[in-house]
């Protein structure tokens, strides 16, 4: 953390795959910045994409959705749902004015731990080089 | 909710959060210093009690919760400690049994997803402070929630009496849950009573699936609904509701024997339809052209490939009269020249748009986003006049270099997205209105 930017990211994870895969990344000792914020939702599919903008409007610099991979979603298709809803999230980044970058949506199944470290960590990156968010006051 | 044994109600009142901060070992206290978030914790709102231990899942920590609910009146608390995964039911418990109810209980999990993954204790301390503090502010928000128990029918439905199906519903009616099997045709047994040999072994298939069909009628947890179709499906996992249509058979299935006598008397007689090839040439559309086209490959040995890519071509589809037509001119069974035009992903049998628009689903183009350039395809199209656009999903175009890729009739547009797709189709259908406006205008 040298330069002076430091994000927030809010990541949403699924109850079911993507939460117990951040739990494996813990469980291995795979290291990750300490910027991101989990937050334990039953299905990626329940994430509103206004949830996904409040975030932003409140000042996190990115926002990670993570599922099950297709096919494998505890409530048969509401993964497929997120994907839909990504694509609206991605419209609404653009009318609001935000890099496509900070929004980022990533299939991690429970066995994946080093996965959800990784894309953390370029995410981070990638965050760190985009700047804050213009909407932190 | 008040009402239920002794449990505590809650109040519009301020709710009453108790934080515990567990050290789990060295596990937790090595990254993240516990009582500096125990401390930190006491500054949130509705805060009661803030407490940090060494091991909260065990008997003494969970005592210590037990006791500050009764002492400070508690309304709702918050563990910050290992993954909601691992002991959220054992907390739940803990409350539960000092009488608050279990759902008034949130985890902040700071071990798996903060002091295992991170080695700054100061940066770690305060995203556990911050974990805790999301924890607490949604604590205040949970409202107390009931158990509910729902009754299921203890009953199968198994579609379909083919061997699968026959063997599927034998293993569960053996088990002694009532099992429906729906059959559509009038008789079980699917294909394998079509067959003679079962492969490798070749064994007599009749020999293994006759018995099955036998025991799967007279099953006692078996109701059998042959000539019967599913219409429709509802409801939910344990309470589905499913409706059977049971066609009609003109026959009383609880009196027949199974004599044949029925047959025998029965005034309708069905036959398979022959072909016949017409005496005359049959109507056809526009009938110089499509003899032109057939005149123009007479010097072929086989013309009928080049004839049919002649009149997709002509009509942008092969339309059955012109088959028809085809079929008499060139001597040709009707079936061999369907035989050919479904073999050909370049012939289609169901008219295509003036722009016929294939878009391609390989790899390359897959893996940068194809499935989203059909979206968009789909739903740009979906306003337009009738027969103006068309839509195939291609499994390659040739053009992986440029993907994402589409073709509209011939012309190859590559590196296509979303805004792209829009743009093109609003230009194609710009050019389609421009040109019917100068044939109107000739």
């Amino acid at each position: 953390m040298t330069d002076g930017h430091d994000p927030l990211i809010v990541a949403f994870c699924c109850n079911w795959c993507s939460y117990a895969g951040a739990d494996l990344a813990g469980m291995s000792r795979t290291q990750y910045p300490t910027n991101v914020r989990i937050i334990r939702v039953m299905c990626s599919g329940m994430v509103h994409p206004n949830l996904v903008i409040d975030a932003f409007t409140k000042g996190a610099d990115g926002v990670l959705i993570c599922g099950c991979h297709p096919g494998d979603c505890h409530y048969i298709e509401g993964n497929l749902r997120t994907e839909k809803r990504a694509d609206a999230i991605e419209l609404m980044l653009e009318d609001f004015g935000l890099e496509p970058e900070r929004f980022r949506l990533e299939w991690i199944s429970a066995s994946e731990g080093q996965r959800f470290a990784e894309v953390v960590n370029e995410m981070v990156e990638q965050l760190r080089m985009l700047g804050p968010n213009p909407y932190q006051t | 909710m008040g009402d239920a044994s002794g449990e505590v109600a809650i109040t519009d009142e301020e709710p009453k959060v108790g934080v515990y901060v567990c050290e789990c070992g060295i596990n937790i206290s090595a990254t993240v210093d516990v009582e500096r978030v125990a401390e930190l914790a006491k500054t949130l709102p509705n805060v009661e009690v803030s407490r940090f231990y060494k091991y909260m899942c065990s008997d003494p920590g969970q005592q210590l919760i037990k006791n500050d609910i009764k002492e400070h009146n508690l309304t709702h608390v918050v563990v910050a400690s290992c993954s909601p995964r691992m002991h959220e039911p054992t907390f739940k418990a803990c409350i539960e049994e000092a009488g608050l109810n279990s759902y008034c209980f949130e985890m902040a999990n700071i071990r798996e997803q903060c002091s295992w993954v991170h080695k700054d204790k100061d940066m770690a301390t305060m995203k556990a402070y911050s974990l805790v503090a999301a924890a607490v502010a949604r604590a205040s928000l949970l409202e107390p929630l009931e158990k509910m128990k729902i009754s299921v029918t203890p009953t199968a439905l198994v579609i379909g009496a083919g061997i699968a199906g026959i063997q599927a519903a034998l293993d569960i009616a053996d088990t002694g849950y009532k099992t429906y099997l729906v059959e559509r045709t009038p008789s079980v047994g699917g294909r394998m009573a079509q067959l003679d040999k079962t492969f490798p072994t070749l064994d007599c298939s009749a020999c293994i699936l006759t018995p099955k069909m036998v025991d799967v009628a007279r099953h006692p947890n078996i109701e059998l609904l042959t000539y019967s179709e599913v219409t429709d499906i509802d409801g939910y996992v344990g309470n589905y509701k499913v409706k059977v249509k049971k066609k009609a058979r003109s026959v009383d299935e609880t009196k027949c024997t199974g004599c044949g006598v029925c047959t025998e008397n029965c005034p309708v007689l069905l036959q398979p339809q022959i072909y016949e090839r017409p005496k005359e040439a049959p109507e056809v559309r526009e009938r110089e052209n499509v003899d032109e086209l057939i005149s123009k490959h007479s010097h072929y040995e086989a013309p009928l490939v080049q004839i049919l890519l002649d009149v997709n071509e002509k009509f942008r589809y092969l339309p059955k009269d012109v088959l028809e037509y085809l079929s008499f001119k060139l001597d040709i069974p009707l079936s061999v020249i369907y035989r050919v035009a479904t073999f050909y992903k370049s012939l289609s049998l169901v008219p295509r748009g003036h722009f016929h628009i294939k878009v391609c689903l390989g790899t390359a183009c897959h893996v940068r986003g194809a499935r989203k350039i059909v979206d968009a395809v789909r739903s740009n199209i979906a306003d337009t006049e009738e027969g103006l656009f068309s839509l195939e999903r291609v499994n390659c175009l040739g053009a992986c270099a440029i993907g994402p890729t589409l073709v509209v009739n011939d012309d190859y547009h590559g590196n296509m997205s979303i805004s792209k797709v829009g743009e093109l189709l609003t230009s194609l259908e710009t050019e389609y209105n421009e040109t019917k406006e100068e044939v109107v205008e000739e």
